[in-house]
C-alpha cells in the first residue's frame, strides 16, 4: 500500500509549490486589503489543502504544521479573530518553513526544530486549537458484546420518509447487516393515506431484522453510520436463550407482525416471551451451543445414522413420486389435481430442508478437538499460538465433517512445526511473539470453505522447486507456475523438511489430507507468502442429495446444473460472441468466457438451431454454459453413478425423472476449473 | 458498461490519487477542479456515484452538493463528500444539503473503497 | 446329474457372450431385464454403455463384448440385461450387464468342477474360477467380481501354441 502511495508525492510536492506560490500572492494582496473576503477565504483553503494532502501523501508535520494555520485563518473568516500585519508575517514565515519541511523529507535538524516550535508557540498565542477530536464515541450497549460470543439482536430500521431523497439505499443496508450472521428480515409498508397520496419518492417501510451474530453492537451501527440522521434505529439483545432461527419461528412472528401495530418494545417482549414459553403452544427449541453443556439435556437427543439414512432414503422417495404427479398433473391438465400437486411440491420441499438440517451439524463440534490439538503442540514445541476460529457454524454433512478431521488436524500440525516461527525469530521480523492460526469456515456457492491460515513464515517456493529437481520431477529452467510447484507438497513422500520431527516432516502426510479432500469430490489450494503466513482452504461440495436444479437438453440428452450455481440464461446469439481463442460472449455488461458444452461432451446429435447459454458462477468467475433448450426447474434426487463412473469429473451423479428417465447432474466445479486450466491466464483478465 | 464516479476536489494530487484508485477498482472516473467546473458533467448522463470535497474556490462543495440534487436526473446519485474530522458541524450541513455520506480525510485508498461500497454495488 | 449327500450344490444362472457359455451364481443375480433404454454418459469408458434406472436406481451398463475384447454387436431379440450385485473391492455394487443372451439356470455339483488351465487357453485363468462339463455343455465360471475390478483386466488371452 507504500509504493502505492508513493507515486502521488511526488505529485503533491509540486502542487504545494504552487499552492505556497499561490499563498505568498495572496498574502501581498491581503497586507494591502486584510478586509477581504476572497482572499482570506483563499488563504484558508490553501492551509486546508496543504494539511489534508499533506497528511495523505506522507507528510505528518507539514498536515500538522498547517492545521494550526487553517483554524487561525478559520477563526479570521468567521470574523473571530481580526487579521494583523503580525499575523501576516507569521504566515509568510510559515510558508517558507514548509518549503524547507517539503524539500527536507520532514527531517528536522536543531536549528529547524526551533523554528518550526517557535512558529507553533507564535500561533498558539492567536488561537486556542482544538484539541484533535477524539473518534465519535461508539455507544456500547454492553462490554461483553465485543467479546466474540454468539448473541441475537432486534434490529429496529426505521427510516425517516425522506431518506432516499439523499441518495441512501435501504437494502444495502439491510444487506450488509445479513453479511453479519444470520438473519431474518421482514419489512412492513404502510400507506396511511392511501394509495391516491403515495409518493414514490418517499420510504414509506420499516424493517425489523433478526440477527445472530459473533459481531458486536458497534459493527451493527457502522452500517448505519450515514443515515444516522436520516432514520431511527433500535439495536436490542435479546435475552441470552440462543433462540432456533427456524421456518416455525418466522412464520409465527411474520403473522404477528402483519397483524399487529409494531414498534420495538412490542416486538421484542414478544420474541422474549416467545423464548420463555415452555407450556402450552408456543414451544421453541432451545439449543444449548455451550461447549460444557449437558448433552443429554431434552433440547436434544441422539439419531443413529442408520435412521438417518433410512429416512433420507424415504424422503427422496417422496420427491421422485411428487416428480412422477407433477408430470401427470402437467399431461392430464386437470386443474384439481394441478393445485393439489403444488401443495404436495411445497410440502415436499419442507420436508426435504427439515431432513437434511438434521443431518448437518456445525463445524464446532469438532473445534475442541483442535483446540486441545494447538495447547499440545503448542507445548511440545515452545511456540505461543493463539488459535482463533471463526464461522464455526458453518455446517456440513455429519459425515463428511467426520472425515475432514484428519485432514485438517495435519494441516494445524504443519502450520505449527513448519510455519509458525519461534518466538525470537517472530520478535526480529517484528510480528508479534504470539503465532497466529486461524480455522474460517464459510460457504462459498455450492461449496463449504474451510481455511488454515498461519501468520508464519510461509512456504518456500524456491526451496520445493529444488526438491522437485532433486528428484527428478522437475526439470531445471522448465517453466512451471507458482502454483505447479506448490501441488508438488500433495505428492507422497515429498518433504522439504532437514529434520523429521515427531509431529510431521515425514512426508506421509499432504497427499492423505489431498487424497481425503478428493474422496469428498473437494478440492484443496496453496496460497502462501514468505515472511508472512499461508493459507491452506479446503473446498468441499456441499452433498445434498436432492437439490434444486435446472434442467436442459443437448441433443438427445437431458441434463441438469444444481440451481445453486446458475446466475442467468440468455438465447445464445452468435453475433455476440467475440471469436477470439476464448470463446468469449458479451451480456450487455461484460464479456463472459463460454464452453460450448455440445464440443465438450462431443455430443453426435445436432444442435437446436436457436441454442441457449446458461451463465454460472464459479469462484466469484461467472461462466457461460452453451446448451440446446433449458427446460425447467427440477427437484432433484441426486444418484450415485456408482464405482465404475466415480472417477469421471465432469457428472456428480444423476437423477430420475417422472417419466423415468435419467438426468445427469453436472459438476460445475470440476468442469470449469479443467475449463480455465486449459486457458490459462487470460480468464483472469476478461471477466 | 463501467460504473461512473465524479471526483470533484481542487487538489490535483487528491484527484489524481481517487482517480487511479477507481480506475484500478474497474470504474470510469470524471474529475472536476471544483463545482463550478464540475457542473459540466451533470448533462443527463448516468453517474453513479459523487466524490466532493468541501473547500474549494468558485463553487464550494455544499454548494456543488445542492446544484447536483437540484437536477431531476441526479436526485439519488449517492454523494460522498471528503471530510475532516474537525468539521462536525460541516458534516450536518453537507447532509442537510444533500449528502449521502462522507469519506473522512486523509484516508489509505482502501478505505475509499470501503465507504463507496456502503453506497453503489 | 447326480446328487448324493456328498454334493454341494450351486445354482448358476447361465449366459452366452459370443456363443461361449458362461455362468453366474444366482445369488449374485437381482434380475434379468429386455433391453432398455440407456442413457450416454459422455466421456465414459467405451465398456460402459450408458446408465439404466432399474426400480429407481441408476446403475451402469457394462458391454461384456467390449469389455471381453470383442467386437460390438447389433442387438437382436435375445440381447439381455442381467442385474447383477456383485462385490469388488470390498464394496457392494449393483451394476447392469448385457450379454448375447440368457439360458438356463442350472445346479452344479461343485466337486465336478474342474480348473481351467491358465497355458493355451482362450480365457486368461486369473478370472476363471473353474469349467463344469455336461453331456451337451461346457460351462465357464467366470469371476467377474475379479475381473471387474480392474479397468485394465484383459479376459481374452493371445493363445501361444
Amino acid at each position: 500500500m507504500d509504493q502505492y502511495i508513493d507515486q502521488f508525492k511526488e505529485k503533491f510536492i509540486e502542487e504545494a509549490s504552487d499552492i505556497l506560490q499561490e499563498l505568498e500572492k495572496s498574502l501581498l494582496l491581503l497586507e494591502k486589503n486584510p478586509k477581504s473576503k476572497d482572499l482570506i477565504d483563499s488563504v484558508f483553503r490553501a492551509m486546508h489543502t496543504l494539511k489534508g494532502g499533506g497528511a495523505m501523501f506522507g507528510f505528518k508535520l507539514v498536515s500538522s504544521f498547517t492545521h494550526h494555520f487553517e483554524n487561525l485563518f478559520d477563526l479570521i473568516r468567521k470574523e473571530n479573530l481580526t487579521l494583523t500585519s503580525d499575523i501576516i508575517n507569521l504566515t509568510f514565515d510559515s510558508i517558507d518553513h514548509i518549503k524547507i519541511l517539503l524539500k527536507n523529507n520532514e527531517i528536522l535538524d536543531d536549528k529547524l526544530k526551533n523554528i518550526h516550535e517557535n512558529i507553533i508557540n507564535r500561533i498558539e498565542e492567536y488561537s486556542n486549537v482544538p484539541k484533535k477530536d477524539s473518534n465519535i464515541e461508539n455507544k456500547i450497549i454492553n462490554e461483553e458484546l465485543n467479546r466474540k460470543k454468539e448473541t441475537i439482536f432486534f434490529i429496529g430500521f426505521y427510516p425517516n420518509e425522506n431518506i432516499l431523497l439523499n441518495g441512501s439505499n435501504p437494502f444495502y443496508l439491510i444487506e450488509d447487516v445479513c453479511k453479519l450472521g444470520q438473519t431474518y428480515v421482514i419489512g412492513k409498508t404502510s400507506l396511511e393515506n392511501g394509495y391516491d397520496n403515495y409518493n414514490p419518492e418517499l420510504c414509506y417501510t420499516k424493517w425489523y431484522i433478526i440477527l445472530r451474530t459473533e459481531k458486536s453492537v458497534t459493527e451493527i451501527q457502522e452500517i448505519f453510520l450515514f443515515v444516522e440522521d436520516e432514520c431511527n434505529l433500535d439495536i436490542v439483545l435479546l435475552d441470552n436463550a440462543q433462540l432456533q432461527l427456524n421456518n416455525t419461528f418466522f412464520d409465527k412472528f411474520k403473522s404477528f407482525v402483519n397483524k399487529n401495530d409494531c414498534n420495538t418494545e412490542r416486538l421484542v417482549e414478544y420474541i422474549n416471551n416467545t423464548i420463555k414459553d415452555n407450556n402450552g403452544n408456543e414451544i421453541i427449541d432451545v439449543k444449548q451451543k455451550n461447549e460444557n453443556s449437558n448433552l443429554d439435556s431434552l433440547s436434544t437427543i441422539r439419531v443413529s445414522s442408520a435412521k438417518l439414512d433410512e429416512l433420507m432414503n424415504v424422503v427422496s422417495e417422496i420427491v421422485s413420486i411428487q416428480g412422477k404427479l407433477a408430470l401427470f398433473a402437467e399431461k392430464e391438465g386437470n386443474e384439481k389435481v394441478k393445485i393439489i400437486n403444488e401443495e404436495l411440491e411445497k410440502t415436499t420441499k419442507q420436508l426435504r430442508d427439515n431432513v437434511f438440517n438434521i443431518r448437518l451439524v456445525p463445524l464446532s463440534t469438532i473445534l475442541i478437538r483442535f483446540n486441545r490439538l494447538i495447547r499440545e503442540l503448542s507445548s511440545e514445541t515452545g511456540k505461543e499460538i493463539d488459535f482463533i476460529a471463526e464461522g464455526t457454524d458453518t455446517e456440513l454433512d455429519k459425515n463428511s465433517i467426520e472425515l475432514l478431521v484428519d485432514p485438517i488436524m495435519h494441516l494445524i500440525r504443519n502450520a505449527v512445526d513448519h510455519g509458525i516461527e519461534d518466538k525470537n525469530t517472530r520478535l526480529l521480523a517484528g510480528k508479534p511473539q504470539k503465532g497466529i492460526i486461524k480455522l474460517k469456515a464459510f460457504y462459498s456457492g455450492s461449496n463449504v470453505c474451510i481455511q488454515i491460515i498461519d501468520d508464519g513464515k510461509g512456504i518456500s517456493v524456491e526451496l520445493i522447486k529444488d526438491k522437485a529437481i532433486e528428484l527428478g520431477l522437475l526439470k531445471k529452467g522448465e517453466k512451471v507456475s507458482e502454483k505447479e510447484i506448490l501441488d508438488f507438497i500433495f505428492l507422497p513422500g515429498f518433504t522439504t523438511a532437514q529434520k523429521v520431527s515427531n509431529i510431521s516432516g515425514r512426508g506421509v502426510g499432504m497427499d492423505v489430507v489431498k487424497k481425503k479432500v478428493t474422496d469428498l469430490r473437494g478440492d484443496i489450494g496453496i496460497l502462501t507468502q514468505p515472511g508472512q503466513g499461508t493459507t491452506f482452504t479446503l473446498t468441499i461440495p456441499i452433498t445434498l442429495s436432492i437439490i434444486e436444479g435446472l434442467l436442459f437438453s443437448l441433443g438427445q440428452q437431458l441434463f441438469i446444473l444444481p440451481m445453486a450455481v446458475v446466475d442467468k440464461c440468455y438465447i445464445f446469439d452468435k453475433e455476440l460472441t467475440k471469436g477470439t481463442l476464448n470463446n468469449l460472449f458479451y451480456n450487455g455488461t461484460k464479456y463472459i468466457p463460454y464452453i460450448d458444452l455440445h464440443d465438450f461432451f462431443d455430443i453426435k446429435s445436432n444442435r437446436a438451431e436457436v441454442q441457449e447459454l446458461i451463465v454460472v458462477g464459479f469462484d466469484n468467475q461467472k461462466v457461460g454454459l452453451v446448451i440446446d433448450k433449458v427446460v425447467g426447474g427440477h427437484q432433484v434426487v441426486l444418484k450415485p453413478l456408482g464405482k465404475f463412473l466415480r472417477e469421471q469429473d465432469f457428472i456428480s451423479g444423476g437423477s430420475i425423472l417422472g417419466d423415468g428417465s435419467i438426468a445427469l447432474v453436472i459438476d460445475i466445479n470440476k468442469m470449469i476449473r479443467k475449463f480455465s486450466e486449459s486457458i490459462s491466464g487470460s480468464m483472469a483478465q476478461i471477466v | 458498461m463501467a460504473k461512473k464516479i465524479l471526483i470533484v476536489d481542487d487538489s490535483e494530487s487528491i484527484r489524481e490519487l481517487v482517480t487511479f484508485t477507481l480506475q484500478s477498482e474497474g470504474y470510469e472516473v470524471l474529475s472536476g477542479i471544483n463545482g463550478k467546473d464540475a457542473i459540466r458533467f451533470l448533462d443527463g448522463s448516468k453517474i453513479d456515484l459523487i466524490i466532493t470535497d468541501l473547500y474549494m474556490p468558485e463553487m464550494d462543495g455544499i454548494s456543488f452538493i445542492r446544484e447536483v440534487r437540484n437536477r431531476d436526473a441526479y436526485k439519488y446519485t449517492p454523494i460522498l463528500f471528503l471530510s475532516t474530522e474537525s468539521q462536525n458541524e460541516k458534516k450536518v450541513e453537507a447532509k442537510q444539503a444533500g449528502a449521502t455520506g462522507w469519506i473522512v480525510k486523509p484516508f489509505v485508498p482502501a478505505k475509499l473503497i470501503e465507504a463507496l461500497n456502503k453506497v453503489i454495488r | 446329474m447326480e446328487i448324493n449327500e456328498n454334493s454341494v450344490v450351486r445354482t448358476v444362472l447361465t449366459y452366452k457372450v459370443n456363443d461361449e457359455l458362461f455362468a453366474i451364481d444366482v445369488i449374485n443375480v437381482i434380475s434379468i431385464l429386455e433391453v432398455c433404454p440407456v442413457t450416454k454418459v459422455p466421456m465414459a469408458p467405451p465398456y460402459i454403455k450408458g446408465l439404466i434406472n432399474h426400480s429407481g436406481n441408476i446403475l451402469p451398463l457394462i458391454d461384456l463384448r467390449i469389455r471381453f475384447g470383442l467386437p460390438e454387436k447389433n442387438i437382436t431379440n435375445d440381447t439381455c440385461i442381467i442385474v447383477l450385485k456383485i462385490k469388488i473391492d470390498n464394496e457392494l455394487v449393483s451394476l447392469g450387464v448385457q450379454v448375447d443372451s440368457v439360458q438356463d439356470i442350472f445346479e452344479i455339483d461343485t466337486q465336478k468342477i474342474e480348473s481351467y488351465p491358465s497355458v493355451g487357453t482362450k480365457y486368461n485363468s486369473k478370472f476363471i474360477s473353474g469349467v463344469y462339463k455336461t453331456e451337451n455343455m461346457l460351462l465357464i465360471l467366470l469371476d467377474l467380481e475379479k475381473f471387474l475390478s480392474n479397468e485394465k483386466n484383459v479376459l481374452l488371452q493371445s493363445t501361444v501354441s
